[in-house]
């Protein structure tokens, strides 16, 4: 009897600090794996924050969104890789900081092709900025 | 005395001597203002480093964020940071996501800043490589709510950039930022902040 009271105490323990323990230490699922909560070119994203940045961050702040634009620059800094994509005129444009282990998909890309990415939007600065990010799609149209 | 020399370099006879010292003035007066705009200008980091550090008797913690932006006006001293509070990186997931919807609230509260100004610019020479110890006093703002503060920077100024550091404390309940009770061993009151920048010359 007493072995079985001492069982159905620590299984459900042992099960309990599994859990926590999982939960505390588990990593984000993967980006490229999420769904995003907005779609949306970066012009519109930038407007959003420029028009009304409270706004803009109760509803992108947090949240995972795919942004379709076109890449000016890519930028190394240090172990971090930032795509920096364009508006139209007028525009800010939106900073992509590059999820750690997808710097080899972002190779090859060329300044001046169309590009979606998705990540998630922290909020704005200079830019509007998008963190862990995956690139999703690619075209080679420049036009 | 400026207008005559004016009138001499545009107007003056044309002696072999004149000449040369027209041109003598002319240089003189071109690093002149170049030494000037140099030390008037303003250098920016759009990826500027922003830490802060925990240490409670049941863990440590240390969040970092490289995604600050900061801009110096060597000119004023006067100094701005902005960072985004969802930009700070923790190692374990779920604590970053209770700094976040708990602590700072960011879904409110979205950015930290600082403005404020070098109180020793007279002692700083941005226009030439040297290291300098920065006093800067200002305002910073988190959560919402405003605190003066006072720090010392190490600064070293390169051929076109400036690099400065530097290392304070801050008592997180004086922004509104409660602790609770349960979690008060893991916490700490007062976090060590670090901040370090590269500053690149802003182009017009």
């Amino acid at each position: 009897m007493k072995a079985r009271n001492v069982l159905f105490f620590f299984i459900p323990l042992f099960v309990g600090v599994v859990a926590i323990a999982l939960l505390y230490y588990t990593e984000r699922p993967v980006m490229s794996n999420r769904r995003p909560d907005y779609t949306l070119t970066a012009t519109n994203l930038s407007e959003a924050f420029a028009i009304d940045e409270a706004r803009a961050n109760e509803r992108y702040g947090g949240k995972v969104l795919e942004v379709n634009g076109r890449l000016r620059e890519v930028i190394s800094d240090g172990d971090a890789l930032v795509l920096e994509i364009s508006g139209e005129a007028g525009t800010t444009g939106v900073s992509c900081y590059l999820a750690k282990g997808n710097e080899r998909r972002a190779s090859g890309l060329a300044t001046g092709q169309m590009i979606t990415v998705r990540g998630v939007c922290n909020g704005a600065l200079l830019n509007v900025v998008l963190d862990r990010c995956v690139v999703i799609e690619r075209r080679k149209d420049r036009s | 005395m400026w207008s005559s020399i004016g009138a001499w370099l545009l107007n003056g006879e044309k002696t072999d001597l004149d000449q040369m010292m027209r041109i003598i003035l002319m240089c003189v007066i071109t690093v002149v203002l170049s030494g000037a705009s140099l030390a008037q200008s303003k250098y920016i980091d759009r990826r500027g480093y922003a830490s802060f550090f925990s240490s409670a008797p049941l863990e440590d913690i240390k969040a970092e964020n490289n995604q600050v932006v900061s801009i110096v006006d060597t000119g004023t001293g006067e100094i701005v940071a902005s960072m985004l509070m969802r930009s700070f990186r923790f190692r374990k997931s779920l604590m970053e996501e209770h700094f976040n919807e708990k602590y700072v609230e960011s879904h409110r509260y979205p950015k930290a800043t600082f403005k404020g100004v070098i109180r020793n610019l007279s002692q700083v020479d941005f226009t030439k490589p040297g290291s300098f110890t920065l006093e800067v006093e200002g305002e910073i703002s988190v959560h919402g709510v405003t605190r003066p503060l006072r720090v010392k920077a190490d600064a070293v100024v390169d051929d076109a950039s400036v690099r400065a550091k530097a290392v304070f404390p801050l008592t997180v309940r004086d922004f509104g930022i409660e602790v609770p009770r349960l979690v008060m061993n893991n916490i700490a009151e007062v976090v060590e902040v670090t901040v370090m920048f590269h500053y690149q010359l802003l182009n017009p």
